[in-house]
């Protein structure tokens, strides 16, 4: 494997790691996935983020990649949902709020989050 | 809608990146024809092969487009049909939107224009329901520019190409945007505004080598040469060329070599050295002829039968127009020198090539 790549490897599993606490919070928390689930889930946002930081069109620093993880964390959490309910009605008022929600919108406010913590570490 | 398509329960990665890698290398040394009944063995419907295979692809576009079209037209009927769950959440989109990307543009250098349209119409469908679908859809938007300057609309190239260089820097995809710099600079030599031309290649190979893109580099160096020859500095063009042939070596960009070894028969030949023209010109057709870029070769034939004219070697360059003509037939090439080809067809029959039209069909031609 090349410097290069063993470098953005590196830049993947530390932008990840970072954001990781939002992910777990926004989908157990925000969508009320399950534990196991949202475990589940979380490992394979860190596959598809680690292939899809590798993407031609993606060559920015990884960091600038984070609000694209976040919006797939949520798209994950409403697809997970959809299927739990094979794809039929949601009727828990609470899940239904949060499937509502545009996962734009909750992603730039985890970004905002997550970038506010950073700034404070460094 | 219906819980079964939607890709839960997730399927998580059974090829680490180096198997991947790996994985992706047996399945180019399977025959095409052998792999769909080994799918399995091969790994062909795991993300980690598939996001390999298309690295390499992409590569393979200048340097094999054929081979290049192949294999990507295989992959996408492999994911396409029938609806083969693919890795996570949009991957399955994102691998045919590229495959479909890399598969026009390998009909783009193989003179399919028509064929590189409709791949170009896949890969947009796809792109739109991806991540980051701004970036993939603006590389598509490039490589339907790149086509459109192919087809001689320049004033849409000319308008369009500084806005998607703006776009493409504030996407970071600096590369792309000097690409665009690129169309702009060949459609400035197109409508005779070479002095111009040369200064844009001049820019572009200077920000190339400043990120220390070799490939663009390679390419604009042997673009330089071509430009400076139709200037008539040809000691510059060799320069040029001298500069541009290592790096396109390096970096295997063999439909760029083909071009460029046509452009040092075109030097050569400018400087009354026949003999070494001849030799340059064979080994541009040569290589155009090994990756399948047809419409060079036809170009190539009908320069090599001027050449061979100049020196008084009748029958042969009458071999090299019978060369060119079967392939400007089946690649309907040329429509617009519909008269001149007639000319040169009747020409041939008679046993006695009318230079005029063999000019006129060849200046139908891109230049090399």
């Amino acid at each position: 494997m090349s410097t290069n790549s063993t470098h953005r490897d590196e830049d993947v599993a530390a932008v990840f790691g970072r954001a990781r606490g939002a992910i777990r919070s926004t989908l157990e928390a925000q969508y009320f996935v399950p534990e196991e689930d949202a475990q589940e889930i979380e490992l394979s946002l860190y596959e598809w983020f680690h292939r899809f930081s590798r993407r031609p069109g993606t060559s920015s620093p990884v960091a600038t990649l984070r609000p694209t993880l976040f919006r797939m964390t949520c798209k994950a959490a409403q697809d997970y949902w959809l299927w739990k309910h094979h794809g039929g009605r949601i009727t828990d008022d609470t899940i239904r709020f949060a499937l509502n929600r545009d996962p734009e919108e909750i992603a730039i406010e985890l970004e905002l989050r997550v970038s506010r913590t950073d700034e404070e570490s460094t | 809608m219906n819980g079964a398509i939607v890709p839960f329960p997730l399927r998580h990665t059974r090829v680490s990146r180096e198997d991947g890698r790996r994985a992706a290398q047996r399945v180019f040394d399977t025959p095409i024809t052998e792999r769909a009944a080994c799918a399995a063995e091969l790994h062909l419907e795991d993300p980690e092969t598939l996001l390999n295979l298309t690295e390499s692809l992409l590569s393979r576009v200048e340097s094999s487009p054929a081979d290049a079209r192949d294999e990507a037209e295989f992959l996408f009927g492999f994911l396409e049909k029938p609806n083969r769950p693919i890795g996570q959440f949009d991957e399955r989109e994102y691998f045919l939107g590229e495959l479909a990307l890399i598969a026009g543009g390998a009909c783009r250098f193989l003179f399919r224009r028509e064929e590189a349209r409709r791949w170009f119409v896949r890969a947009e469908t796809y792109f739109v329901l991806t991540e980051n679908a701004s970036a993939n859809i603006a590389r598509l938007a490039y490589q339907k520019l790149a086509l459109l300057t192919e087809e001689r609309q320049f004033d849409e190239v000319l308008e369009s190409a500084p806005l998607w260089a703006a776009c493409f820097k504030k996407l970071g995809l600096t590369d792309m945007a000097l690409k665009c710099l690129f169309l702009e600079g060949n459609v400035l030599r197109e409508t005779g505004q070479l002095k111009a031309a040369i200064a844009v290649f001049e820019r572009i190979c200077e920000e190339a080598e400043r990120i220390n893109n070799i490939r663009l580099l390679g390419i604009g160096c042997g673009t330089l040469a071509h430009f400076h020859r139709f200037a008539g500095d040809l000691k510059a063009a060799l320069a040029c060329a001298q500069r541009a042939l290592p790096l396109l070596q390096q970096t295997q960009n063999r439909v760029n070599l083909a071009k460029l070894r046509w452009c040092v028969g075109d030097i050569f030949r400018e400087q009354g050295n026949k003999a070494e023209a001849l030799d340059a010109y064979r080994s541009a057709l040569r290589e155009a002829e090994e990756i399948g870029i047809r419409g060079d070769v036809a170009a190539i034939h009908l320069v090599l039968a001027d050449l061979l004219l100049d020196a008084g070697m009748d029958r042969q360059a009458e071999w090299e127009v019978r060369a060119a003509l079967p392939i400007i037939d089946e690649e309907q090439m040329v429509p617009e020198g519909y008269a001149a080809l007639g000319l040169l067809r009747e020409s041939l029959r008679r046993r006695q090539i009318d230079r005029t039209a063999l000019r006129e069909v060849h200046g139908y031609f891109p230049a090399g």
